[in-house]
C-alpha cells in the first residue's frame, strides 16, 4: 500500500498504470455520484504531495486534463500541490474560483460560498464546478439524512468537518435545480459523492455506523 | 500506449478499449454532469467510430469509456444477443478490451443495448447503456436546438402534450408505442431511445444506472438507479403498456414483449419473445417442468 509523502516532486506519484487505474477510479467516481452518500471504497494507486490525499489525486488524475481548468480554494495549500496538479494532468490554473471546472477543498473548510461558483445556465446547467473536497472520514461527524435520484428511499451519510453553515448553502444549492455544482467527498480509502439532486432532508448529530459499498 | 494482453499478442495501434485517454476523459466528465442532472442530454465532442453513424457510436463510446478488464459484457439489438448489431458490437469490445462477453442477463456487468430492456429485472451491479438515435424528444416538434434547448430550461413542455393529444384526437388513444416521452425525477422530458413503450415502466426506479449515448448528435444523458421515470399521459387517458393476445410461440411466456415473425408468403406468422436469452430460459424451464411431470407420472 502505498502512502503519502510530505514534499515530493511533481514528476512522481502519478499512476502506475494510467489506462487501467484511471478506468478503476471512474467507476468508483461514477458509482458515488449515481448513487449519493454511498461510500464507494478506492484502492489507492497514487502517491501524491501534501494535503492532497492519494484518493483526490487519483480523481483528478481521471478527470483533469488540458482541455479543463482547476482551483485549489485554500489559501494554505502549498506550490508542490498546485504543480503536481499542473504538472500530471496538464490542466490550466484557473484565475478564480468562478472560472475554474474542477475546485479542490481541504477538509470543508472553506466550502460556504457556492454561489460565487460556475453553476451553469438554464439551458446549460452542465458547465458548472466540480468540487473534490477531502474529509476526515465518513465515520463519525454530522449525520446528513439524503433523498433524490439515486437513493431508494433515504440514506444517511457522514461526513467530519463540514462547516456550520454547510447546510443552509447546500439547501440554496439545489434549489437552482437543474443549475448548481456537484461534490465529490474524498477520505483516505473511499468517495462519497453530493451531486445537485440530492437534498438534504436533516442533519443531526448522532453518531453510527456509516453505509459502506465495495465498489 | 499499447495494450498488453495476456497471451502476449499486442494491439499495437489501438489503446485499451479503442478510445483514447483524452477522449474517455471527456466523455466520463460528461457521464457525471449527465448523472448530476437526470434526463438532461450533455453535450459531448463525439468521435468517429470504426462504424458508421446509426450504428451505435454512442453506446460504444460510452461503453468503451467506462469498461475495465473486470466487466462482462452483454450486448443486444432489440432483445437479441445474435443479430448483426449486437455480434459486432460484442466482437468489437472482445477484440479492444479483451473482456469477456456473455448472453446472459444476470451474469453481465455491462449490458449495451439498441432499442430493448432485458425482461430479467436488472441489478443494482450492472449498468445499462443505451444507443440513441435521436436524443431530443421534442425535435420533431421543434427542429431548433436553441428553442428545444430554452424549452428544457424554462420545462415547458406544453407542446409534447399537445402532440400526445392529436394523437387522442386523431385514433382515440395515444398512438406511440416507441420512444414514448418520459419524465425523469421530476424535471426533464427525456427520449428513452426508441425502446418499446412496453419497456417504459421498467426505467422507473430500475436497480442498475442507465446511461444514454447518442454518436452523431454529440448528446450523453442518464437516469441514476432509483429514479422516478414516468410515461407522459393525461388522467382520463392514462399510460398503458402494449399487451399481447397468445404467449410466446417458443417458450410460453406470458407478459414478455414479442416480435412478429412472418413463416410464409400466405400470411402464416408466429409471434415469439424479442429477448433471445429470456426466451431460452423459459423454454429450459419449460422443458425441465415437462420432463418432471414425465417422471412423477413414470412413478406414480
Amino acid at each position: 500500500m502505498m502512502g503519502q509523502l510530505p514534499m515530493k516532486d511533481a514528476y512522481e506519484g502519478g499512476f502506475e498504470n494510467p489506462v487501467f487505474d484511471s478506468q478503476n477510479t471512474f467507476r468508483a467516481i461514477m458509482k458515488a455520484m449515481a448513487e449519493p452518500g454511498l461510500i464507494v471504497f478506492c484502492k489507492k494507486m497514487t502517491m501524491p504531495p501534501n494535503p492532497l490525499l492519494p484518493l483526490t489525486a487519483a480523481a483528478f488524475l481521471t478527470l483533469c486534463d488540458e482541455d479543463v481548468s482547476f482551483y485549489l480554494a485554500n489559501e494554505s495549500i502549498n506550490e508542490a500541490a498546485k504543480n503536481w496538479i499542473k504538472f500530471q494532468t496538464g490542466a490550466r490554473l484557473a484565475s478564480s474560483l468562478s472560472e475554474a471546472g474542477f475546485i479542490f477543498v481541504d477538509s470543508g473548510r472553506s466550502l460556504l460560498n457556492l454561489e460565487v461558483l460556475a453553476h451553469g445556465t438554464d439551458e446549460c446547467p452542465d458547465r458548472s464546478a466540480t468540487l473534490i473536497v477531502q474529509t476526515n472520514g465518513f465515520q463519525t461527524g454530522d449525520e446528513f439524512i439524503l433523498e433524490g435520484p439515486g437513493i431508494k428511499t433515504r440514506r444517511s451519510l457522514f461526513i467530519e468537518g463540514l462547516p456550520e453553515g454547510f447546510l443552509k448553502a447546500w439547501t440554496k444549492n439545489v434549489q437552482r435545480f437543474p443549475c448548481g455544482v456537484d461534490i465529490l467527498f474524498v477520505s483516505s480509502d473511499g468517495f462519497a459523492g453530493l451531486p445537485r439532486s440530492t437534498r438534504i432532508v436533516k442533519k443531526q448529530n448522532i453518531k453510527r455506523n456509516a453505509n459502506v459499498c465495495c465498489g | 500506449m499499447n495494450d498488453e494482453v495476456g497471451d502476449g499478442e499486442v494491439l499495437a495501434s489501438y489503446n485499451f478499449a479503442y478510445l483514447d485517454e483524452q477522449t474517455k476523459r471527456m466523455i466520463r466528465r460528461a457521464i457525471l454532469k449527465a448523472i448530476a442532472i437526470p434526463g438532461y442530454q450533455v453535450p459531448f465532442a463525439s468521435r468517429e467510430m470504426p462504424m458508421p453513424y446509426g450504428w451505435g457510436t454512442g453506446g460504444v463510446q460510452v461503453t468503451a469509456a467506462i469498461i475495465g478488464p473486470e466487466d462482462t459484457l452483454k450486448v443486444i439489438d432489440q432483445g437479441a444477443d445474435d443479430t448483426t448489431n449486437a455480434v459486432s458490437i460484442r466482437a468489437f469490445f472482445a477484440k479492444t478490451a479483451r473482456v469477456k462477453t456473455t448472453m446472459q442477463t444476470g451474469k453481465a456487468t455491462l449490458i449495451q443495448t439498441r432499442h430493448r430492456i432485458p425482461e430479467e429485472a436488472l441489478t443494482n451491479d450492472q449498468i445499462l447503456v443505451y444507443q440513441v438515435p435521436i436524443p431530443e424528444p421534442l425535435r420533431f416538434l421543434e427542429p431548433r436546438e436553441t428553442e428545444t434547448r430554452k424549452m428544457h430550461g424554462l420545462e415547458e413542455y406544453g407542446l409534447m402534450h399537445v402532440k400526445l393529444y392529436e394523437d387522442i384526437a386523431k385514433n382515440g388513444h395515444i398512438a406511440t408505442t416507441y420512444a414514448y416521452p418520459v419524465k425523469v425525477a421530476g424535471r426533464y422530458v427525456m427520449d428513452p431511445s426508441p425502446t418499446p413503450k412496453f419497456d417504459n415502466p421498467k426505467m422507473n426506479q430500475c436497480e442498475a444506472l442507465q446511461l444514454f449515448g447518442a454518436g452523431r448528435e454529440k448528446r450523453i444523458y442518464a437516469v441514476p438507479p432509483y429514479t422516478n421515470v414516468v410515461s407522459l399521459d393525461f388522467e382520463d387517458h392514462p399510460f398503458e403498456v402494449t399487451k399481447f393476445e397468445e404467449p410466446c410461440a417458443l417458450c410460453g411466456s406470458e407478459g414478455a414483449y414479442l416480435d412478429e415473425v412472418i413463416l410464409d408468403d400466405k400470411g402464416h406468422k408466429m409471434f415469439v419473445c424479442s429477448d433471445t436469452d429470456y426466451c431460452e430460459k423459459q423454454q429450459r424451464k419449460k422443458m425441465q417442468n415437462l420432463g418432471e411431470e414425465a417422471k412423477q407420472r413414470a412413478f406414480s
